[in-house]
């Protein structure tokens, strides 16, 4: 039994104690996907936390079969969803974090090439950006990917697919 | 994971891609902070102090509750229905010897079953509840199933109640009068999901009250279209009615659960 799955029992039997460390594991990653979606930095931390709370309130609803992590990005999905409706979606996140001064220090051609491939991924259809983030970005597998977009995993393996046939040839064309 | 960035020209190479894709993708703009994962945690374990202090019910025993809430209401007035219904089946036997005024009749009785039900389900708009129902726990389109599921139980009992005194009473056969009883109830309860569904609360009343109306005007007057419907050989037809009734009132049923704007329509 993995931890996940000892801390999901502990809150399962009502020691919601064991919530603390389920949301210190998973915190930095959900915070990554926020800030791809969220509007701004500030916004994504308020995302993270509305996800938590609300993990926390529909766990009577979450039945463990190994899909907490797809569970928990539905929930922030939706959040992130939501806070666009609110606050309008901008979707800043892939392209200005390329022009960050942070991305400059090192050396210039490392940080046009990170720069390029940003903003090739911000320029994907929705529905192609949103599987390469999920694949990519936070290391969730096809199977976690189909779950969270509630897709068919046959249909996440032929956008994947098309997202990096058109990344490949924008990056043709880039050079 | 490669911790050099790749050239432009080695990014041809799908496995090359993805290594850089994952990369590229795993740089934060910004730093986590602690005290947000603080505030995070503390948070979340107000939320497990609330919690913890509030009951939790399944559907069935929401459900038991709502039973001394509207069940026995809705029920007393069904028993009082089913006592008068079976004092007209038996006084009127002699006169109701014709097939045809029989078949009216327990067509007539059968949709005034239906119309029993529709003041409890317009109880929430009259006592101006849809808000605090909406708010509540257990959504809208749940105590609407509480509702259907008492008002189907007390239903069953009175159509069974109707089916056996017109059975004793009179010379009528068991499977013709269940036809009889259970083609306009289908036909009353699915026109009437269909605008607990689809219409505004408001609305609900109005257009069901005439819609059951409109069956029993159908019904009770004489006319030589509605003649086919009560004749004894065409039981046939009504068998296949019925089943296509039922189809569609479990349908309109789904609709309303699954689809339908149900709980938004009812804070309308």
């Amino acid at each position: 039994m993995t931890r996940e799955e000892k801390l999901i029992q502990k809150i399962k039997q009502g020691d919601l104690s064991a919530a603390d460390e389920l949301i210190a594991m998973y915190y930095p990653e959900i915070l990554r996907y926020c800030l791809w979606h969220a509007p701004d930095s500030s916004l994504a931390e308020d995302a993270v936390q509305e996800t938590f709370l609300k993990a926390l309130r529909y766990f009577d609803r979450y039945t463990h079969r190994g899909k907490f992590k797809s569970f928990l990005y539905r929930i922030a999905a939706n959040t992130c969803i939501d806070m666009q409706r609110k606050y309008g979606r901008p979707d800043i996140s892939l392209e200005e974090s390329a022009a960050d001064p942070y991305y400059f220090e090192p050396a210039f051609e490392a940080v046009r090439s990170d720069m390029v491939l940003r903003q090739l991924v911000a320029g994907l259809p929705e529905n192609q950006r949103e599987i390469v983030l999920l694949r990519f970005g936070q290391d969730l597998t096809l199977r976690e990917t189909a779950d969270v977009l509630k897709l068919p995993l046959r249909t996440v393996q032929s956008r994947l697919r098309s997202a990096l046939k058109s990344l490949k040839e924008e990056l043709r064309h880039e050079k | 994971m490669k911790n050099e960035p790749l050239k432009n020209n080695s990014l041809y190479k799908e496995t090359d891609l993805k290594q850089e894709l994952s990369r590229t993708l795993h740089q934060l703009p910004y730093e986590a902070g602690d005290p947000h994962l603080q505030a995070t945690i503390l948070l979340a374990g107000k939320e497990a102090c609330r919690m913890q202090t509030r009951e939790r019910i399944s559907f069935a025993r929401f459900l038991k509750k709502q039973i001394p809430l509207i069940g026995w209401k809705l029920w007393g007035i069904q028993g009082v229905f089913l006592a008068a219904a079976s004092r007209v089946l038996s006084d009127c036997s002699g006169y109701l010897i014709s097939p045809p005024r029989l078949a009216r009749l327990l067509f007539c009785l059968s949709v005034v079953v239906f119309m029993t039900a529709l003041p409890l389900l317009y109880r929430s708009i009259r006592c101006q509840m849809q808000e605090i129902e909406a708010a509540s726990r257990f959504s809208s389109v749940k105590l609407l199933l509480a509702k259907l599921i008492v008002i189907g139980i007390g239903d069953i009992f009175l159509l069974g109640g109707l089916l056996f005194t017109a059975t004793a009473k009179t010379a009528l056969p068991a499977d013709i009068a269940v036809i009889y009883l259970c083609l306009p109830f289908l036909l009353a309860c699915g026109g009437c999901l269909f605008m607990l569904g689809h219409f505004p609360p408001g609305r609900f009343l109005a257009g069901s009250t005439l819609f059951c109306f409109a069956l029993l005007f159908l019904f009770s007057v004489p006319l030589r279209q509605s003649a086919l419907l009560f004749h004894p050989s065409y039981q046939e037809g009504r068998i296949i009615l019925c089943v296509w009734l039922s189809v569609f009132c479990a349908c309109q049923l789904r609709y309303i659960i699954k689809t339908s704007s149900y709980g938004e329509l009812q804070i309308i």
